[in-house]
């Protein structure tokens, strides 16, 4: 707990101008095309793409900040006080996977009060304990999809390189437009093992209040828990070789 | 002439600032990248307006796209410069700044046409976006003067990006105005009347209009849209030009080029 709260209070003095542009610019941004978008077809029920634009931006901030969480550090020349650490790693680059996706609901949170205040949409949250419930479970997968891209980034340097590559199919492949129910078989499957596909599909179903919103947080929690698991093996298995031979794909 | 062109300014100053040097990555950021830009924006746009809307949003993209890879790009050379203090050693050099400028504008130039047109034909082959058959005279027309319009404006972007310590925050704001304001997504005309107005002293949002129209997804007259689109490349040119003279008299009053921000 006292690492997450150093973690937080440490990124969110906004020292880098590409987390204010995805935390504070880009709902601004996306919401702008929907509004106007909106003018194109008046009959459209805006509430799905508010959202979306809320999960876009969470989603960037997820990829850009924890994809680099631990690279970060080795730029920063701070990777072997980590490893002498007394914390275990994986509890390190737990923190930072959670703490980035707290700080990535501040962009969801954002997006709404411009969604309703400034472009006067009208977001139909049927229920907000459920709806507060869905975020909760969103915001775990999202930490644990930080945590796995913290481990992917590390394992090979090329990976880094091509972050900006997997913004968008990603966005596509989880069903924040298209519900992963209407895409071909191969695609639904590959959606439906990414925990965030779980993640977004309960949010979007709690502002229905669909009959499956409670399954779908089930199998997101579920889904993520594995990860989590397995994550957990291969960090301890890093730890293993950095403190061996000191060095391992990108670090 | 050959060896000019090999061994030149612009061939040197690509090799050693220019950011995608290899195939593999060329394929990756100026195919596939651009690829799963439009399927993004097409996406967002079908499943929000109806699926008869995305040939539309897929055109504004394609252009869009173009003039994203060129103002990123001419504002890394300059900024490359900037980051390994070569940037006094244009000034100062025999030849005038301006010449070198635009040697440094070509790659980036004829990097955007590739992506303008690969960006064309994924339209074609995958968005179902025929090419005008019998427009292609004006279509090549159109592609030289946004390349025009666009290279000024990003010459006009890249110098004052120099007034930032860090541009990443500049960098990105103005790419979303652009994806808002251009009439990329939607026409112009559904803007308020001021907004509308500022759109129409951008460039790109001419030249999508044009697009558009060519591709007969509006009717409007391509060549009156093509000659506000020349203007306003020009206008741009002569500001950057003038601003370029400027910050060249002041880094040789100065002896440095915006050192200490």
């Amino acid at each position: 707990m006292f690492l997450l709260i150093r973690e937080i209070k440490y990124f969110t003095n906004f020292n880098n101008k590409m987390y204010q542009f995805l935390l504070f610019f880009q709902p601004l941004m996306f919401l702008s095309i929907v509004y106007f978008l909106k003018q194109v077809r008046g009959d459209i029920n805006s509430d799905r793409f508010v959202l979306a634009s809320a999960l876009i931006s969470m989603w960037s901030y997820v990829l850009y900040s924890s994809g680099s969480a631990l690279i970060s550090q080795k730029w920063n020349d701070t990777l072997k006080l980590l490893i002498a650490a007394p914390a275990s790693l994986f509890a390190v680059i737990l923190t930072k996977a959670l703490s980035n996706s707290v700080i990535a609901l501040i962009s969801m949170v954002l997006s709404f009060i411009y969604a309703r205040f400034l472009f006067q949409f009208n977001i139909g949250i049927a229920h907000y304990g459920y709806f507060l419930l869905s975020i909760l479970v969103l915001m775990f997968s999202l930490s644990v999809v930080g945590l796995i891209l913290a481990i992917v980034f590390v394992a090979s340097q090329n990976v880094f390189d091509f972050q900006n590559l997997i913004l968008t199919p990603m966005i596509l492949l989880c069903g924040v437009f298209i519900p992963v129910e209407q895409f071909p078989v191969l695609l639904k499957y590959i959606a439906y093992l990414i925990p965030m596909t779980w993640g977004i599909k309960s949010v979007q179903e709690t502002l229905v209040l669909s009959e499956s919103m409670f399954s779908s947080m089930a199998i997101s929690i579920a889904v993520s828990l594995i990860y989590l698991i397995l994550a957990y093996f291969i960090v301890k298995k890093i730890e293993v070789v950095l403190r061996k031979t000191g060095s391992l794909g990108a670090i | 002439m050959f060896l000019i062109n090999k061994y030149g300014f612009t061939n040197l100053s690509y090799k050693a600032i220019y950011s995608f040097q290899t195939i593999r990555l060329f394929i990756l950021f100026r195919i596939v990248d651009p690829f799963m830009h439009y399927i993004f924006f097409a996406t967002l746009a079908s499943s929000l307006v109806g699926s008869d809307y995305l040939k539309y949003v897929v055109i504004g993209n394609i252009a869009y796209y173009t003039c994203q890879t060129i103002m990123i790009n001419y504002m890394n050379m300059f900024r490359m410069e900037r980051r390994y203090g070569t940037l006094e050693l244009n000034i100062a050099s025999p030849t005038p700044t301006l010449l070198i400028i635009l040697r440094k504008g070509i790659v980036p130039l004829l990097d955007g046409l590739f992506v303008f047109m690969v960006g064309l034909m994924i339209g074609w082959f995958l968005f179902d976006i025929k090419m005008p058959a019998g427009n292609l005279d004006t279509l090549l027309m159109l592609i030289l003067i946004t390349m025009f319009s666009v290279i000024s404006f990003s010459l006009l972007f890249a110098s004052v990006s120099l007034l930032f310590s860090n541009v990443n925050l500049f960098l990105n704001i103005s790419l979303a105005f652009f994806q808002v304001f251009c009439g990329v997504n939607f026409s112009v005309t559904l803007l308020p009347e001021p907004l509308e107005l500022l759109a129409r002293m951008l460039p790109l949002t001419h030249s999508i209009e044009a697009l558009r129209s060519i591709y007969s997804l509006e009717n409007y007259d391509v060549y009156q849209l093509l000659g506000k689109e020349i203007m306003i490349g020009a206008c741009y040119l002569i500001v950057s030009v003038f601003l370029v003279s400027v910050m060249e008299k002041l880094a040789r009053k100065n002896g440095a080029l915006l050192k200490n921000i």
